[in-house]
């Protein structure tokens, strides 16, 4: 007989429990969303003695209230899912704001294991537990981990099965004392029958108290005499003010933290000393000393940038030239037969051409994405926000807006998707409008193509930094205004735990990698290449079957066989329903100095932007004989100039954002508006600015 | 020492009632500028007639300004003894907190019950038992380890407080600066946040550093770090750790 049970983990922020996730449920996991919401939902498994557990990862919290979305999630999957098992992660060396999370676990009458996650950290600083009277007094197991290496996950699963088969879920959380009294007061003016699916009567009352606002709704809703319990619930809140001078929710949490410190005297042997200074703090010192933090930041950025596009460069090759033998290959299979074959054209130049042009960035994105897993899981995240908060606020942002945003700088979807830990609304609407212009790696493509193609070896990287500052500026620039103007109002909270640096694990850091690497692959895999194929149809059909440079070169007139066949390929391609799009748009684009390639190959762009470059491949090398092919990089630098390139990538970076963007600004935006202005808004920002650029450049001579 | 039995220049004490209205006017003065007597009446619960008839009593003895209808001002001597009898309040509720470990809910109680109750003689001796255990930390320490006997609610080493004469907001420090929260008065979520993170009366913080333009604020408390902002921070009423330190020769200046 196979047992199957749900278990929940929980824990504050930083303590190590997506670590201690994936340790207990190997790397298959399931990500989604919890419905109505925008939190991201973590289900996985494990077998243990026979038994299947199912365990969903609970969204980091330091509390259970109903102030952010997160808490409110974390409290309902406890209550409505009711997992057999909670077990509560807590970081070891930081015990009495850990604990404080187990307290109110144990109020909503969870049956409990306690994780000391990271106890080794704890234990070089000092801290000595005794871990067996732990659990005595707490009544359920606690059990020592390490999620980093794997230590005592064994234990923990035999934990949570005994916890499974032996539940615990009446807790006592400390002596009867005069809050107790009022508590137990208010409890008893709850009716003497409540609804099947109702909380424990114990934890209402408590939340009633704390003026919990969804507690106090759903009372309002459910209960039979609701305004009486909640009058009374006020009455009590006042007379504990009367007493304490502060209103309830001080007297809890000053409570809470009582039970948890005299816990802690009881269990712990040897304290961490305080006073010690950790090399974290050390590290700290410089790293975010009031000068030298912002140059440092700068520059970590900039060593990101410098390793995509610098180290990226070889694997990159090995790519090329393997999508090259390929292409190779199935051009084999026509050798000998004369003429046009759709099925070959459709394979190399299409699907290799297309797919496999974006495919050869994955190198560039793995890095960039490494190097931004790396700043997440080390902690320096946190203190980047802390560095630019001030910025952040002036143009009425949250330093944790900084983080969404510089996850835009891998892709703009997840980046929107992020700011849902954004508390207020207005915060939110401003950071995912102004999202797109940080550069996301969809873009990077495009930069990887243009810019060594047009710059020398010194410029590259700073041409590269200075895409990316542009998209930056006119972001804060743009928050600023919006902030000012659609979405004035008042800012948000900013108290934020400054977590102590901890080395990445390659595992997590590999997980996030291949995780993002995956969506990137995904997105080739199918939108890409869909696309590719309709835009070869574009620009393949309807077909050219007389050239005027033949017709010409019939009447006598003397063309060298290699410009004969570049211009057929031209005629061929204005020929294309494409080619007839981007000649009738030459018109608009040409104040930004594009001509009709550019705007062929923006058409395609404009659902998704590593698609230019796919489509750019396509327009020039449209009907390649073999012994002709030209190298895409010399095709362009023949066409166009330094300008007209930097403002292809300007134009690219700040107009039209893809169609994914578009919808998600949608979805989590609830509304069309907030995605119609946002598209329509930044492409007419582009133009403008990309027209400004270049006739200004152009005036210049550049 | 400053005595800090309450008698005016009459000689006479006044009722405890006026005493609770002297207090609130003053409370009211300092955080609104103004008192009315509908103000007054509301942070009593009690009705505005019976204010009116005690700003009467408290006009003939001259403690404060009252006219009807007018802003209630506290003259010289009302406030003087306005703050005499915070002060008193305030030691009295230290005397019991922090002397004779009672629990925050019940000392606060047992303070407002006292402060009334006592003699200025039996008052002005409490406070001198209480400033010789402050002079005698071995004794305090052991005195508490007598009292802390059979129970376990004592938390950390014993550090000796005095009542706060160097109150702040959190947003005053400075790097290197220690301090102990007095009382949040910020709101909603920063207030629930700042409760969850365990910034509660009493804890000790530590300010490590400014951020490059000065905010947000990093600091340090019950062993993690954690920022906010200066506006956040400006609601956070904390007492200067220094002050702590220098109380003792102040006192008995």
């Amino acid at each position: 007989m196979t047992d199957t049970y749900r278990i929940a983990l929980a824990g504050n922020p930083n303590s190590g429990k997506t670590t201690v996730f994936n340790e207990l449920t190997g790397a298959k996991q399931l990500v989604a969303n919890y419905p109505g919401v925008t939190v991201e939902r973590k289900d996985g498994g494990y077998r243990y003695e026979g038994a299947k557990i199912v365990v969903t990862d609970l969204p980091g919290t330091y509390s259970l209230t109903a102030y952010s979305p997160e808490e409110r999630i974390a409290r309902r999957v406890i209550l409505d899912e009711k997992p057999s098992v909670v077990v509560c992660i807590a970081d070891a060396s930081n015990l009495e704001r850990n604990l404080y999370l187990l307290v109110q676990l144990m109020e909503m009458g969870a049956n409990l294991v306690l994780a000391l996650n990271m106890s080794d950290d704890a234990h070089k600083r000092g801290q000595r537990l005794d871990v067996r009277r732990m659990s005595e007094l707490l009544g359920f197991p606690v059990i020592e981990t390490i999620g980093r290496v794997g230590k005592g996950i064994e234990e923990l699963r035999e934990a949570i099965h005994y916890a499974h088969e032996h539940p615990v879920t009446d807790h006592s959380t400390g002596s009867e004392d005069m809050l107790d009294r009022f508590v137990d007061e208010l409890m008893e003016k709850l009716p003497e029958k409540l609804p099947e699916s109702a909380p424990p009567r114990r934890w209402l009352a408590l939340k009633a108290l704390e003026d919990d606002q969804e507690i106090v709704e759903w009372i309002q809703r459910r209960l039979i005499g609701a305004e009486d319990f909640l009058m009374a619930a006020r009455e009590v809140s006042k007379s504990i003010e009367g007493l304490v001078g502060e209103p309830g929710e001080v007297a809890i949490g000053d409570k809470r933290y009582g039970y948890v410190s005299g816990l802690i005297q009881e269990v712990v042997i040897r304290r961490i000393d305080q006073n010690d200074r950790t090399t974290s703090d050390i590290v700290d010192r410089v790293l975010c000393h009031r000068l030298l933090g912002l140059p440092f930041f700068l520059a970590s950025m900039y060593f990101v940038f410098w390793l995509t596009f610098t180290v990226g460069e070889l694997p990159m090759g090995w790519l090329e030239t393997l999508f090259g033998h390929l292409a190779e290959w199935i051009d084999g299979f026509w050798a000998g037969s004369e003429g046009f074959s759709p099925l070959r054209s459709l394979l190399v130049d299409g699907i290799i051409g297309g797919v496999g042009g974006v495919i050869v960035f994955l190198p560039n994105i793995v890095l960039l994405f490494l190097g931004i897993a790396f700043l997440e899981d080390s902690g320096y995240m946190a203190r980047a926000a802390f560095l630019v908060d001030s910025f952040m606020h002036k143009i009425g942002l949250h330093g944790k807006s900084f983080i969404p945003m510089l996850t835009g700088f891998g892709c703009t979807i997840p980046g929107i998707m992020a700011t849902r830990t954004l508390e207020s609304e207005r915060d939110r609407l401003t950071t995912i409008l102004v999202l797109p212009l940080m550069s996301c790696g969809a873009r990077l493509p495009i930069y990887m193509l243009l810019i060594p193609a047009f710059f020398s070896e010194s410029w590259r990287a700073p041409v590269m930094w200075m895409i990316y500052m542009i998209g930056i500026v006119l972001a804060v620039v743009l928050a600023k205004l919006l902030r000012s103007s659609l979405l004035a109002g008042a800012s948000t909270p900013f108290v934020m735990e400054l977590p102590p640096y901890r080395l990445p694990t390659l595992k997590s850091v590999m997980l996030k990698m291949w995780q993002r690497a995956w969506m990137y692959l995904r997105k080739a895999g199918t939108v890409i290449l869909a696309i590719s194929i309709v835009l070869w149809a574009l620009t393949t059909f309807p077909r050219k079957d007389v050239y005027d440079v033949d017709r010409l070169m019939a009447q006598g007139k003397s063309i060298p066989e290699a410009q004969a066949e570049s211009m057929r390929n031209e005629e061929a391609l204005l020929h294309s329903v494409a080619g007839r799009i981007g000649k009738a748009m030459e018109v608009v684009i040409s104040p930004m100095g594009f001509d009709w390639r550019i705007g062929t190959a923006m058409i395609g762009a404009a659902a998704a932007k590593e698609v230019f470059v796919a489509q750019i491949g396509i327009v020039f090398s449209l009907g390649e004989t073999d012994e002709e092919s030209e190298d895409l990089h010399s095709a362009l630098q023949r066409r166009y100039t330094p300008l007209v390139a930097f403002c292809i990538m300007l134009f690219m970076l700040i107009a039209t954002p893809c169609v994914a963007t578009f919808a998600v600004t949608r979805q989590e935006s609830g509304k069309w508006k907030w995605a119609i202005l946002q598209w329509g808004g930044l492409t007419v920002l582009g133009y403008f600015i990309t027209a400004v650029v270049f006739q200004v450049g152009t005036l210049f001579g550049l | 020492m400053v005595s800090l039995g309450s008698d005016n220049k009459s000689g006479m004490r006044l009722s405890e009632s006026l005493e609770d209205y002297i207090e609130a006017i003053h409370k009211l003065i300092q955080e609104k500028k103004v008192a009315r007597v509908k103000d007054i009446a509301r942070l009593k619960g009690v009705r505005m007639a019976s204010v009116s008839d005690a700003m009467r009593k408290l006009g003939e003895r001259g403690l404060v300004k009252y006219e009807a209808r007018e802003y209630i001002e506290l003259t010289p001597e009302g406030t003087e003894l306005a703050r005499k009898v915070r002060v008193r309040h305030e030691l009295l509720h230290w005397f019991f907190k922090d002397l004779l470990r009672v629990s925050a809910v019940n000392s606060e109680k047992d303070a407002c019950t006292v402060e009334h109750a006592l003699s200025d003689e039996g008052v002005d001796k409490l406070v001198k038992l209480y400033e010789y255990f402050h002079l005698h930390p071995e004794r305090q320490k052991k005195l508490l380890e007598f009292l802390d006997a059979g129970s376990s609610s004592s938390n950390g080493p014993y550090v000796l407080p005095t009542v706060c004469t160097d109150k702040a907001r959190l947003s005053d420090l400075k790097p290197g600066q220690s301090a102990k929260v007095l009382q949040i008065r910020s709101k909603g979520a920063v207030r629930q946040r700042l409760i969850d993170m365990g910034m509660l009366p009493d804890t000790q913080i530590f300010l490590e550093r400014k951020a490059p333009t000065g905010d947000p604020i990093w600091i340090r408390m019950k062993g993690f770090q954690l920022s906010l902002r200066l506006a956040e921070a400006d609601d956070v009423q904390v007492c200067l750790i220094d002050a702590f330190k220098d109380s003792p020769s102040e006192s008995e200046a």
